[in-house]
């Protein structure tokens, strides 16, 4: 008998989406949506435990594996998608609806691959799809940008499949279990986690790609690549020491270009990157209460981020624009907007009551449960940053900032009515957080609401928005030369060119200077057989037969000198 | 009657600015109220803190206000390494070339 359990969670969405062109107009829309709803809904009926297990050359493949980690991370996955399908109803573009599903389905079946195979499979899909997110803007500048993500994202792939043949070799084993970080094989899986996970170094693509996307795009984008990498992470690598550290780096360097970022999309993703580096510090400490915590906040993350991401989308949309020197004053135009805005900062500041919260205080309180106290102070850092960034500035200059001369009207009602479901889980979970604590991993009794949390959260707060108003009035902040920032996509955009430019000239010149002496001396040789063979040459002559006789005998004689010697 | 427009439009836009900058101060002055309410408050309720008792870390958290300290000092901080680093790493809108930004 078909039961939802039939077909595994993701593949069921991937090949749904594959359908999609066969609907048209509102039944697509209609379509779109039940494709995530029923996978969810199948999701809660599995159990815990392994599913279609197969023998392929002697291995175990698991193509899917329901356990506690991986069960939140399929309900975030599954609501994301659901969510961000109804903020794009308004789209009518095949190729970036095709794409964003088979994106969602890889996704979520990437996190329930229980070994490095299907893993790697998943894993290439999500990069493949999501590409044509940032190419359907149809531009020149996001087809370059798409291309650089593609080659970043196929990268990992290839690196995740290099280091699971090591390590099966070496271990026997397909299974993606903890890892240690010895050998070839595991650690080439950790850079690959960690350039989806946009580790320093290797997170240009995030901020190159992110807002080259379209509107709609971004925040299917903003929910999984990371947040997939943060699950591999916690799954493969939990306890890794070097992630403390990893975190620490990503966490603070991506506060500062967020203040010097103009375009907010773009701030967005410093601030996703600063969010990501938390997520990273407490897989790195590896203890439950961080685990926990690194898994709530990525649920958290994803909820209150892609409601940023939809609320700079809908601004996009209506004003054509996300550049903060052009926008302002939008609150009276678009008002749900605007509400929506200030509840997505509120929630990605941790105010009490709002998402981010609960979330954040696992990690701060995991922190110093283990005694990290630097590691507590880059948080803390990083935390009152992020408000400042993201929290104060991005409403502010959107909607409270100087009016804008443009003629704005609120945004379409699909984007409204998911960002209003998005506002909803925000205040939701802040004010009730065991219903998201109730699905984390690992059973903690831990309480975010104490007074000792509330009010030190909001003594940081404050302090923080107090020194943002008087560094606005003094001007301090003020974007006086609006400039690109070099990141690390430099590399990839014109450190590489230069090297492989200046490689190649090198080679180059080698390559004429061989070939012009091997013509030289190629001539020289012709010349000199030419000289003896040509019409004139002495070769070529008609010898008399005195003179041959002479030779006979010449070469005779030392025929015979050299057989006697 | 134009010097009567000229006289007009120069006392609104006074009265803008002095709005501007009256709204600007009573934002500052509500948060700097509420910062030093919080750090009242700090002083009432008994502080829970993560670390171990006696440790570096217990001191630092134990210290009434830290919260607001570091939050004050990390922000100045931001702002002005930002001013730094912004002349490190900024560079002209098109400094990848026409096609690409």
């Amino acid at each position: 008998m078909y039961s939802l359990t039939s077909i595994p969670p993701g593949l069921f969405i991937i090949l749904g989406a594959l359908l999609i062109p066969i609907f048209s107009g509102r039944t697509r829309n209609v379509f779109m949506l039940v494709l995530p709803t029923i996978g969810l809904a199948g999701l809660l009926q599995f159990d815990v435990g392994i599913y279609w297990e197969t023998k392929i050359f002697n291995q175990n493949l698991t193509p899917v594996r329901i356990d506690d980690l991986s069960l939140v991370f399929g309900y975030i996955f599954h609501l994301a998608a659901i969510i961000s399908v109804i903020y794009a109803f308004h789209i009518r573009d095949t190729i970036q609806q095709v794409a964003s599903l088979v994106y969602s389905g890889s996704a979520i079946g990437a996190v329930f691959a229980g070994d490095l195979i299907t893993l790697f499979v998943y894993w290439e899909i999500t990069a493949i799809s999501s590409v044509f997110l940032i190419w359907a803007n149809r531009t020149e500048r996001s087809y370059r940008s798409g291309m650089r993500y593609l080659v970043v994202q196929v990268a990992s792939g290839v690196l995740l499949l290099s280091g699971s043949v090591i390590y099966i070799t070496e271990t026997g084993s397909i299974n993606f279990d903890k890892m240690s970080l010895v050998g070839f094989g595991p650690i080439f899986i950790f850079v690959a986690f960690g350039i989806k996970a946009a580790f320093p170094l290797v997170n240009g693509w995030l901020h190159d790609a992110y807002p080259n996307a379209t509107a709609t795009g971004t925040v299917f984008l903003s929910a999984f690549t990371t947040k997939l990498a943060i699950y591999a992470l916690a799954r493969g690598f939990p306890n890794a020491d070097i992630l403390i550290w990893i975190g620490c780096i990503m966490a603070t360097i991506t506060v500062i270009y967020a203040l010097l970022e103009n375009d907010l999309r773009r701030v967005m993703t410093y601030s996703l990157n600063t969010q990501l580096g938390l997520m990273v510090i407490a897989v790195g400490i590896g203890s439950n209460l961080a685990l926990n915590g690194a898994v709530a906040h990525a649920f958290t993350g994803i909820v209150y981020k892609s409601l940023l991401f939809m609320v700079l989308g809908a601004v996009l949309v209506q004003t054509g624009t996300t550049k903060a020197n052009e926008l302002g004053g939008l609150r009276n135009s678009m008002p749900w907007t605007a509400a929506f805005a200030v509840i997505g900062a509120a929630s990605i500041s941790a105010f009490p009551f709002f998402i981010g919260f609960p979330s954040k205080s696992l990690i701060l309180s995991a922190t110093a449960y283990e005694g990290y106290w630097v590691v507590w102070g880059i948080l803390l850092f990083a935390s009152a940053g992020v408000f400042f960034n993201t929290g104060i500035r991005i409403p502010y200059l959107v909607f409270f900032g100087k009016q804008t001369d443009k003629k704005i009207v609120e945004a379409p009602a699909n984007m409204l009515v998911a960002m209003g479901i998005t506002s909803i889980i925000c205040l939701l979970i802040g004010i009730y957080p065991k219903i998201l604590f109730d699905l984390l991993p690992f059973n903690i009794a831990y309480e975010p609401y104490t007074m000792s949390h509330i009010i030190t959260q909001l003594q940081l707060l404050s302090a923080a928005a107090l020194v943002y108003v008087y560094a606005n009035n003094k001007d301090l902040l003020s974007n006086n030369k609006i400039a690109l920032l070099l990141d690390v996509d430099w590399f990839f955009r014109r450190g590489f060119p230069f090297i492989i430019n200046y490689v190649f000239k090198f080679y180059w010149k080698i390559h004429q200077g061989l070939l012009s002496n091997l013509k030289i001396n190629l001539s020289k040789i012709i010349g000199t057989v030419f000289k003896h063979h040509g019409p004139e040459g002495v070769l070529a002559r008609t010898w008399p037969t005195g003179s041959t006789v002479l030779w006979v005998a010449i070469l005779l004689a030392l025929y015979v000198i050299v057989y006697f010697v | 009657m134009n010097n009567e427009m000229k006289e007009t439009s120069k006392i609104t836009d006074k009265r803008t600015v002095l709005k501007g900058d009256y709204r600007k101060n009573i934002m500052l002055w509500c948060l700097f109220t509420a910062a030093i309410i919080f750090l009242v408050l700090d002083l009432f309720f008994y502080r829970h803190s993560g670390f171990e008792p006696g440790s570096l870390g217990a001191r630092i958290e134990g210290f009434a206000g830290a919260y607001s300290l570091i939050g004050l000092a990390s922000m100045i901080f931001l702002i002005f390494v930002s001013k730094i680093i912004k002349k490190v790493i900024a560079r002209n809108l098109d400094y990848y070339g026409d096609k690409d930004v």
